[in-house]
């Protein structure tokens, strides 16, 4: 190893202080922690939004707000969510703190790259949020801004097309930094085939983000154009192809949707070997179906389409290439599950968000399939089951990991123990809540309650009732899931260098790391990055004191 | 760029630029000659602008000089947006 022994014990946050010192900064854990504070701020405007539009579905009828004022809030929701949350959720925050140490470097490749990466985010995000004070307020058009709706709207949708472009930029620039980083800062001693799964799923990601945003970028820009000069691109009375626009939208949207979950699908890889204690099962398999299922999904966003009016043989090609997409992704859940098999498990709340994020992803990864189906799909398009779905798979997946990898880092982040009995309550309201809200929003769909309405027919109030019941209980559990978090940031116990007992690289490195991240050599195994054998050896690291 | 093995020199610079000027002119010419709006124009021009493009990543871009890695990549690139125009194809053909 290239070891970076640095001078003095100070850990990342010592080594210098005051504003500057962190919104300037290269060191790529001090930039993840800017986009997790970033991140956290605009998933609770987000959570407000959605709070809101529950409210108003409470009852039929008005109740909190008018309906265009609905339908910017479902758009603003959809908006912050989405492009600032979720796409850069894992990668931005935990992908950068610890790739580099993973993979047993000091830092991301570009490290000036990645600063501006952040700073590109926070742009985008002050644009998007601009929105709401200019012209005629905030788009109404729904996140995925459908011509012509999108073309014709009086609300501000230019503006925040040129924010989700912006956006756009940061993204590919994350995924370029970690493409280079993995191709060329990897330690010597560890080939492809020995890098930790998180990272894995990184690379898979960078690539989709690296080729897919570019596609987006241009789609929006044309909306742009077709706003400000009537050039006659999706709006048919110019002469333009509304489903043009859901091609080019989906040929990004969709494989972003990996974007959002194949970094998730990388920490739970990480979280069940730690609290299984035993290395993963079938560890080339699910590195490799997350390059499968990067691959594949490419070529299935016409599953979105299926009611806009697209060819029906185009329909049929894309409803079997979506079934394969099911493969890779079920190969990972079999391996995770056969790793828990008669492992030596720690019951701790990370592995119950890990095991929590299965079982949601179970439920929307098979609403899925239906979806896929073409048939099937006519019917339920449009409906709330879809919303339910997406929530199922985007936040039953990709927020839970999130949440549950904030658990599995904590220690290593900030130096701290965070109260599990707090966290297990967190995590119990949180799921339950979850579950009553979608779950209603699942079947309510299913018996026809269309998406995106303000209002509603008298048969649908039981179960919308039962749903917004169910969003505050899901607030409760992550608002007291926040306090225990800070809390215990700064008042829990001190955490030694490897709490859970793993045995990839940040559980070699102090807690939170030096600036340089390694304070001494790390032990590899030959055997791949989940070799317990090891564990001993790591272990005694914490007790020798280092020596100058 | 690995080795500068071998170097590009300003003569290939400037026939590699004079290609790219040719290729211009016959982009031009067959937009006439092919209608210009018509599936075949928008067909030929694109085919045109790839060789351009070819060129420029290969010459210019030094793609030409590099690690074999790199070539693959943009061959995998180009394969990934060949398939989008061709599933792409599938629904305006058949719609």
């Amino acid at each position: 190893m290239d070891n970076h022994a640095i001078d003095s014990h100070l850990n990342f946050y010592e080594t210098k202080r005051g504003l500057f010192s962190w919104i300037f900064t290269l060191d790529h854990k001090r930039i993840a922690l800017l986009y997790l504070y970033s991140i956290s701020l605009f998933f609770l405007v987000g959570v407000a939004l959605g709070f809101l539009m529950r409210l108003e579905l409470f009852s039929p009828g008005g109740q909190v707000m008018d309906p265009r004022t609905y339908n910017q809030v479902f758009t603003f929701h959809g908006v912050i969510m989405i492009f600032l949350v979720i796409i850069p959720s894992i990668p931005a925050v935990f992908g950068n703190f610890f790739l580099p140490i993973m993979i047993g470097t000091d830092d991301v490749a570009l490290p000036r790259l990645n600063l501006f990466s952040w700073w590109l985010y926070i742009f985008g995000a002050l644009m998007a949020l601009g929105t709401l004070m200019f012209g005629n307020g905030p788009a109404d058009t729904g996140w995925t801004f459908y011509a012509p709706y999108s073309v014709t709207s009086d609300t501000n949708v230019s503006m925040l097309l040129l924010a989700a472009f912006i956006l756009g930029f940061s993204s590919i620039l994350t995924g370029l930094n970690f493409i280079v980083t993995i191709h060329r800062l990897r330690a010597p001693q560890m080939p492809w085939f020995r890098m930790p799964l998180f990272a894995w799923g990184l690379y898979a990601t960078a690539w989709i983000q690296l080729l897919a945003t570019p596609i987006v970028g241009i789609t929006l820009l044309m909306v742009v154009m077709e706003r400000t000069f009537g050039i006659g691109l999706f709006d048919p009375s110019l002469g333009g192809d509304p489903i043009l626009y859901q091609h080019l939208f989906w040929i990004y949207s969709h494989p972003v949707v990996y974007v959002m979950i194949l970094p998730a699908m990388g920490i739970v890889s990480e979280v069940i070997p730690t609290s299984a204690q035993r290395t993963i099962f079938g560890y080339k398999a699910i590195a490799l179906s997350s390059m499968a299922i990067a691959f594949l999904g490419y070529f299935v966003w016409g599953h979105h389409m299926f009611t806009s009016g697209m060819s029906d043989q185009a329909r049929v090609v894309f409803s079997f290439i979506t079934f394969l997409v099911a493969i890779p992704t079920a190969i990972k859940v079999f391996n995770w599950i056969a790793t828990l098999y008669k492992g030596s498990i720690y019951i701790t709340p990370n592995l119950l968000w890990s095991t929590a994020f299965i079982f949601n992803f179970l439920i929307g990864g098979l609403t899925g399939l239906i979806n896929g189906a073409l048939a099937a799909d006519v019917h339920v398009h449009d409906t709330t089951y879809i919303v339910a779905h997406f929530h199922y798979t985007m936040f039953g997946g990709t927020i839970f990991v999130f949440l549950g990898a904030l658990h599995y880092w904590f220690p290593k982040i900030w130096g701290r123990m965070y109260n599990q009995k707090l966290a297990y309550w967190a995590l119990g309201l949180t799921f339950v809540g979850f579950n009553i809200l979608y779950g209603a929003m699942l079947t309510v769909g299913v018996k026809g309650m269309p998406r995106r309405y303000y209002d509603y027919l008298p048969q649908f109030e039981f179960l919308n009732k039962v749903a917004t019941v169910g969003s505050w209980i899901l607030i409760i559990g992550i608002l007291l899931m926040i306090y225990n978090l800070i809390r215990s940031a700064r008042k829990g116990e001190i955490a030694p260098r490897n709490p859970w007992n793993g045995v990839t690289l940040e559980w070699q490195v102090p807690s939170p790391p030096p600036l340089h991240n390694f304070d001494r050599p790390f032990i590899l195994s030959e055997k791949g990055p989940y070799d317990f054998s090891l564990l001993e050896k790591i272990n005694e690291v914490e007790q020798k004191p280092l020596d100058h | 760029m690995s080795k500068h093995s071998h170097s590009p020199s300003y003569k290939y610079d400037l026939i590699t630029f004079a290609a790219l000027m040719i290729l211009t002119i016959i982009t031009i010419w067959a937009s006439y000659a092919t209608g210009g709006t018509s599936v075949l124009a928008v067909s030929v021009a694109m085919l045109i602008a790839t060789i351009k493009a070819t060129f420029v990543v290969r010459n210019f871009m030094h793609i030409k000089y590099d690690h074999i890695i790199y070539k693959v990549f943009i061959g995998i690139v180009m394969l990934l947006f060949l398939s989008f125009i061709v599933l792409l194809g599938i629904d305006y053909a058949l719609r």
